[in-house]
């Protein structure tokens, strides 16, 4: 796309994908008519009807701070980005002294692996408290069907 | 799209300028000091009529990450 702005002389400035806005593009052009011509030449692109984005929405988009999580040993976390994205983690070293990272323990696969993963690649699914109390209904709930099947 | 559904070349960003490169080295200011922990991606094609380049600092044309992590 940027090869094709940058052959063609079209009036294409700058292309931007948000992280947060996932599946869209911004192109900054100063004509409607340079993007159509753009976008026309990508097969799975589509110029959506409106009104143009102001720049002063881009850079809202653009300072838009990622949500603070505290994380603590023995949180549940959900991992949404990377290799492992979907599996859930038990956190084993939370981050600190300002690094983001976090060490976690895979949780969902038999073996017992230790990941160290970005804070913004994970999602808190559940504070330690509320994990306790949720391990000791599965262990309830394991052995009962080991019973069952005995 | 996830990145591994094609074979793109997986890029690093410069922790000192934020450019994209597959590369060992910065393009643009000759860093050796990349990471692959970076997301948003800014695609500058004329640094000089851009408003977006001007309000992120970039003055050379090029692929840019919006967030590089440590």
């Amino acid at each position: 796309m940027v090869k094709r702005a940058e052959y063609e002389g079209l009036g294409i400035k700058s292309i931007i994908s948000v992280p947060s806005v996932r599946g869209y593009l911004f192109v900054e052009a100063d004509r409607e008519f340079d993007v159509r011509r753009l976008v026309s030449a990508v097969s799975r692109a589509k110029l959506l009807p409106g009104s143009p984005v102001s720049m002063e929405d881009i850079e809202t988009m653009l300072r838009r701070e990622p949500e603070k999580i505290e994380l603590e040993t023995g949180d549940i976390v959900k991992i949404i980005k990377g290799n492992f994205k979907g599996y859930r983690a038990l956190v084993v070293s939370p981050p600190t002294g300002g690094k983001g990272f976090v060490t976690a323990k895979l949780l969902d696969i038999n073996r017992d692996w230790e990941v160290r993963l970005p804070v913004d690649s994970i999602q808190l699914e559940k504070k330690a408290g509320e994990v306790e109390g949720e391990e000791e209904s599965e262990e309830e709930v394991w052995y009962s069907g080991l019973g069952e099947s005995a | 799209m996830e990145r591994g559904d094609w074979k793109v070349p997986r890029l690093k960003a410069c922790k000192r300028c934020k450019a994209l490169t597959s590369k060992e080295v910065c393009p643009v200011c000759g860093s050796r000091d990349l990471t692959i922990n970076w997301e948003g991606l800014v695609a500058i094609v004329d640094p000089v009529r851009s408003e977006l380049a001007k309000r992120l600092g970039i003055e050379s044309s090029g692929l840019y990450a919006l967030r590089v992590m440590e």
